[in-house]
Order: structure tokens, then C-alpha cells, then sequence
């Protein structure tokens, strides 16, 4: 607790620096532009090293709570993290060879321990031998759908982090080509992209749990200005999904969209008794209905509802929370540990239910305070409600410097989504050097 | 007959210059759209937000254009802003984010950048593609447009724009809303020839009475005239425009 304070002081420091340093030059008279830095060279490369202190306030009526400290009284915890990305491109036309990663270190002051991990975002080879084909095999994230908090057609995507909607994400080995068209016709424009994904042994082996080869194809098209994507994803296990999505600006402010896909074999893990898990599979759909409007008075808000038919029943939640009582009680260390385990495998992810609501207002440069963006939003579990519920300021003064503050808190019952968190507050201060 | 020529002088001094509309009016707006953007170009462009202090933030952008409404464009610089990209086609505009790893549909009075700037004002496309002349003013030095908005979709209401009637071009446009009240005025300066009979303005200073004290400047230079396939303006090329650089 005493570092974060020092954290805070030296992140105050530093936004007094952003704020009173000048972001370029403060010689404004003779407007000046040599172009000759910006044009076109084979090797290009981007980095960013980002530093961010998180504190955590926990809830110690949570029942993850008593299962995880069950002999001590801890009451928060601070992390202390670097996270490093870059990425290195080099083209020789047609041709282009990228690569993307992040090293990570963390220190985490609850186990006094220091950690480093690192990994590939993505990794490829590219050839485009003209401007509408497009041959790719290597790593690539393929992020799909329209809506903001989540994506149902996105079967090749990761979850997002609804705490950091814009950080960067994995993706999977795969060989595709995309075919682009532009047209003299209601369809102003058609692309098609498809991609096969292996799993087998340590290649994705996150993206499906057996060994398969997947198939996914997306027809995008800009119909009268509407875009209208139609996903599709088969493997050699039976299994299908398939989606559609749209988003269209009905007004010049006020954009509309939707998102719904069918997934034929939606498999999950729930306790069929305390101690007893068993893997269910049944059809479910997941849809997304949302909106995005700007307000005369330049607030930017986002308003979605999500259905996740592939998400926990209330009964099956209900399962859940049983069986971490029952472990509670039992006191029994391996139980313990088991039911830990399968809290942050199955039941820790984003949209675990069924029904939710999501909010963001944002407004940038109120009072005239340019390159400063206070925004809120909020997830409210509509099946149990519960909520967590999040405040952010964002400060791009300076030409390298993003300066982010959070504040996260979660509402509930105990035996609720955001309720049964081990967190209830939890604060994050970051400042990200690009250059 | 003194007194008579001093009446007649004043009567000319007081009447309204000659006024135009119609299609003459709406053919010299074209040939002003076609002097400030060539059919289909390649350009870098600066974005500088001075504010009340002097201190500034600068965005460097390369960008190309097609037509009266294709405009695409990529970040090149500052390292955070680095690779986004934007698309306009007619009144649809997108941003792509690489973190993001998809395009998303903006609006016309967004800022991508922060300050003055707008992103119609960045992915600006013909004044003739989005505005109707109600009416034009033969003055003495300039032509003096009254531009409506065809639709509601366009950023501005009404546009002012004065235009030197020997070069015809812009010289300042002043941007209002449906009840007249001014949101920003842009003075275009520095006429430069950009070779391949490119000539126009190579600056264009913004003030708007809604940011007080600050100031934004576009620096256009490389103009280039260059052939562009139609497919560079669709969403699934904005991950790739920064490759189009020659």
C-alpha cells in the first residue's frame, strides 16, 4: 500500500511534467514540412513500453475470498508491472514479413515474487500480388463483429478485456487469403477472407480443446451503406458456428448495430453435484443489439445488450457457488485448490452468463482541456444484478506519452458474478512511452 | 450632373455586387474542387493543435484520394498514434486502431486527432459532392460562395467561402450551423506549385470561437498525381494503406 502512494506521486509528477512540457516544438511562425522522414523504407519498426501499478481492494466477504486466504487477513494487494510491445515489418513488395510481441514483468507484492512472460501477437509472411488478393500464412488475430463489449462472430478472436478494450491481443497460426472487390453497385464493396487453423499439439492449442483442423470464412459487403459481414467456422469435429453482423449510421451521430451467431455445439463444464463436474454440449445462440450516438454536447455513448446463450444458466451458477461453499466448509486443502482452479478456468472469463447490459459515456476535451478523456461504463449481469462498473481518464498530451488512470468496482450479492469477485475496488495508474 | 455621377458612385458602392446562382455557380465550385484536389493524388499532410500557450502537438498523416468521395488515410506519426488509419466513402467514415484489429465507424464531428480538427475536416471531400450554392457574390477581388449542406450527414450547415476569382481558390471559408453561428473559420495560405500543374494552397490555419486561444494547421506537401485502384478504399485495405507509400 505505502509503494502505491509512491506511485501516485511519481505518476502525479509525471502528468505535471506532460502538462507543462511542451509536446513539440513551441515555434510556431514559419509552418515547415520535409517529408523526406516519412516516406516509404523496407524495415519499419514500433515500440512501446508501458508501466502500470495496480492496487486491489478485496472484498473479505466474498466467498473466494475465505477459500483463498483462508489464515491470513489481507486486505489488498499491489502489483507492479512493465509490459514491453513491438513490432518489425520488412517489405519487399509484393511480399511483407511482420512480427508483433510483448515481454511482460510483473511484481506482485502479495507473494513478494517477480515474474516475466513474453509472447508473439502475431507472426507472418504476406504476399499481395495486386490490390485485391491477399495471400497471409503466420500468426494473425482476426477480430470480428461490430459490437464493442463482445463479439459473437468472432471465432477466431480472443475475449477483450472490457477494462482495457484496446489492448492488443494474441492471435492464432494460420494459412488465409482475403479477396477484395469494389463495385459500381448498391454493393459498393465485397471482400471474402478465409482461413484454415490448425491444433495439433502445441501449435493453437487454446483455440480448440482437441486436435482439429478449423475452417473459417467471413463475406463482408457494403450494402447502401450498411455493413453487413456473414462468418462462417466447420471443423473436422462436426462442429459449426455461423454469424451475422451489421452496423449502419442512421443519422450522422447516431450509428446502430447487431451481431448474432449460432454455435451447434456449445460445450461447457458445470457441477452436476458440489464435487462433481461433468462437460455438457447443447445449440446455443449469442446475440448483440447496440448503439452508439454523439450527443450535440460532444459525449460519445454506447449502449448494448447482450445475450450469451452459451453462458451459465442461473441453475448452473447456482452449482457453482454451492460447490465453493461446500469446499469452504469442508476445509479440505485439496478441495480448496481444485475449486480455485476451476474458478479461473471456467468461471472467470467475461459474459459467464447470459444476460447483460453494457454502458460507456465518453467525452473528450471537456472545459476545453484538449487531449484529455474522462469516460464511465458499466456491465450489469441482468440474470443475477450484479455489476462492475468503471471510471477511466486518458491524457495524449505529449506526442509519446499516453497517461491512463482506472477505477474499477464490482456490485453484487456474494452469489453473484461481479458480487462473488475477490476484488471490489481496484485502481490502475499507467503511463505508455511509444516511440 | 456632379451631384448626379456622386449618386450614381454611391448606388454602386451600396448595391449588392452581382450576384450568381444556379449553374454557373455550382460549374465554378467544381473547377475550385478540382484546382485544391486533383482526380486521384497521393499527399502528406501535417495536422499541427496550437494552443493558447504556443505549444503544440503535431500529426503526420499520408493520404489518397479518389474522385469526389474516396479519402483514405494513415497515421505516421506521433509513435502513439501511429499506423491508425481512416476511410471515407461518401458519407460513411471508419477509424481502424491496430490494437483494435478492426474497423469502426466514426462520425463527421468526432476528432480523431483532439483540438480543432474534426474528421470531416480531415477526410474532406469536394465542397460540390456535400454542399448546394444558394447563392454567389461577384466582388471586387473574390467570389463570395453561400453553400447549404445536400444532407444532414454533412459535418457543416453552411459554408462562407471566399475564393480568388484569378486562381480560383479558396482564400477562407468560414463553417456555421442551420441558425448561422460560426464553429470554426479556415484561412488557406502559401499558394505552392506542386509540379504536374498541382497549384494551391500549401496551408490552412483553423480557429473556431468554441476553443478560444487554440489554433490548427494543415500542411499539405508531395502532392502527387497517381492511379488508384478503387479496392484501396474499402475497410479491409486500412490495415494497409501505410504499404501504398512509394
Amino acid at each position: 500500500m505505502r509503494a502505491f502512494r509512491y506511485w501516485i506521486l511519481i505518476y502525479c509528477i509525471v502528468i505535471f511534467s506532460a502538462a507543462s512540457e511542451a509536446a513539440d516544438s513551441t515555434e510556431v511562425a514559419v509552418y515547415s514540412f520535409d517529408t523526406s522522414g516519412f516516406k516509404a523504407k523496407p524495415l519499419d519498426a514500433s515500440a512501446s513500453i508501458e508501466l502500470y501499478a495496480t492496487l486491489i481492494l478485496y472484498d473479505r466477504t466474498a466467498p473466494l475470498y475465505s477459500l483463498k486466504f483462508r489464515t491470513g487477513n489481507r486486505s489488498n494487494t499491489d502489483n507492479y508491472n512493465l509490459k514491453t510491445e513491438a513490432y518489425l515489418q520488412y517489405q519487399h513488395k509484393p511480399f511483407l514479413a511482420f512480427v508483433s510481441g510483448v515481454l511482460n514483468g510483473a511484481y506482485i507484492r502479495q507473494d513478494d515474487c517477480l515474474s516475466w512472460n513474453n509472447k508473439i501477437y502475431e507472426g507472418y509472411l504476406k504476399y499481395t500480388p495486386n490490390p485485391s488478393l491477399l495471400l497471409l500464412v503466420g500468426k494473425r488475430l482476426f477480430q470480428w463483429g461490430k459490437g464493442y463489449a463482445f463479439n459473437p462472430v468472432s471465432f477466431a478472436g480472443r475475449s477483450k478485456d472490457l477494462n482495457d478494450i484496446d489492448a492488443k491481443l494474441e492471435g492464432y497460426w494460420n494459412l488465409s487469403f482475403e479477396y477484395v472487390k469494389s463495385l459500381d453497385s448498391p454493393i459498393s464493396s465485397v471482400a471474402l477472407t478465409g482461413a484454415f487453423l490448425p491444433v495439433y499439439d502445441l501449435v493453437n492449442k487454446d483455440y480448440l480443446p482437441d486436435t482439429t483442423l478449423a475452417g473459417i470464412a467471413q463475406l463482408y459487403m457494403l450494402l447502401l451503406n450498411t455493413d453487413v459481414d456473414m462468418c462462417f467456422f466447420a471443423d473436422n469435429r462436426s462442429d459449426f458456428k455461423t454469424g451475422v453482423d451489421f452496423s449502419r449510421n442512421i443519422f450522422p451521430d447516431w450509428e446502430i448495430h447487431g451481431e448474432g451467431a449460432f454455435i451447434k455445439n456449445s460445450s461447457s463444464t458445470v457441477f452436476a453435484d458440489e464435487s462433481t463436474m461433468v462437460n455438457q454440449s447443447h445449440p446455443a445462440y449469442n446475440l448483440v443489439a447496440g448503439t452508439r450516438y454523439l450527443a450535440p454536447f460532444n459525449t460519445t455513448f454506447i449502449l448494448e445488450y447482450l445475450h450469451v446463450g452459451s453462458g451459465y444458466s442461473r441453475d448452473e451458477m447456482s452449482g457453482y457457488y454451492k460447490a465453493i461453499n461446500y469446499a469452504n466448509a469442508s476445509g479440505d486443502p485439496q478441495r480448496i485448490q481444485s475449486i480455485l482452479g476451476v474458478s479461473t478456468k471456467y468461471y472467470s472469463a467475461q459474459f459467464i452468463t447470459t444476460h447483460y447490459v453494457f454502458f460507456k459515456a465518453s467525452h473528450p476535451d471537456p472545459f476545453n482541456f484538449v487531449y484529455f478523456t474522462p469516460s464511465i461504463y458499466a456491465i450489469v449481469n441482468i440474470l443475477d444484478r450484479s455489476m462492475m462498473a468503471g471510471s477511466e481518464m486518458t491524457y495524449s498530451r505529449s506526442r509519446n506519452l499516453l497517461l491512463t488512470g482506472r477505477y474499477v468496482a464490482f456490485f453484487g450479492d456474494n452469489e453473484t458474478e461481479y458480487g462473488s469477485k475477490l476484488a471490489q475496488h481496484r485502481v490502475e495508474l499507467r503511463a505508455k512511452w511509444s516511440f | 450632373m456632379h451631384l448626379r455621377s456622386l449618386l450614381s458612385l454611391l448606388l454602386i458602392c451600396l448595391l449588392p455586387e452581382a450576384i450568381f446562382a444556379g449553374q454557373d455557380a455550382t460549374a465554378l465550385l467544381q473547377k475550385i474542387d478540382r484546382n485544391l484536389e486533383p482526380d486521384s493524388y497521393e499527399m502528406y499532410r501535417k495536422l499541427i493543435n496550437i494552443e493558447p500557450d504556443g505549444k503544440k502537438k503535431e500529426f503526420v498523416l499520408f493520404m489518397v484520394r479518389k474522385g469526389n468521395e474516396k479519402v483514405a488515410g494513415v497515421f505516421l506519426s506521433p509513435p502513439s498514434d501511429k499506423d491508425r488509419s481512416m476511410l471515407r466513402l461518401g458519407d460513411n467514415m471508419w477509424l481502424y486502431i491496430p490494437n483494435v484489429g478492426k474497423p469502426v465507424r466514426i462520425t463527421s464531428l468526432q476528432s480523431t486527432t483532439g483540438g480543432v480538427f474534426n474528421n470531416a475536416d480531415i477526410l474532406r471531400i469536394d465542397f460540390g459532392a456535400e454542399y448546394n450554392v444558394e447563392q454567389l457574390r461577384d466582388t471586387l477581388g473574390e467570389y463570395l460562395f453561400s453553400l447549404k449542406a445536400k444532407a444532414k450527414s454533412v459535418a457543416y450547415d453552411r459554408l462562407r467561402l471566399w475564393a480568388d476569382k484569378k486562381a480560383l481558390l479558396p482564400t477562407k471559408i468560414e463553417c456555421l450551423t442551420e441558425a448561422n453561428m460560426l464553429i470554426k473559420t479556415l484561412h488557406f495560405k502559401e499558394t505552392k506549385n506542386f509540379g504536374d500543374g498541382i497549384v494551391r494552397p500549401s496551408v490552412i490555419e483553423t480557429d473556431s470561437p468554441l476553443y478560444k486561444g487554440y489554433k490548427s494547421v494543415m500542411i499539405y506537401a508531395s502532392i502527387k498525381r497517381r492511379p488508384l485502384k478503387d479496392e484501396f478504399f474499402t475497410i479491409n485495405y486500412m490495415s494497409k494503406i501505410k504499404e501504398l507509400r512509394e
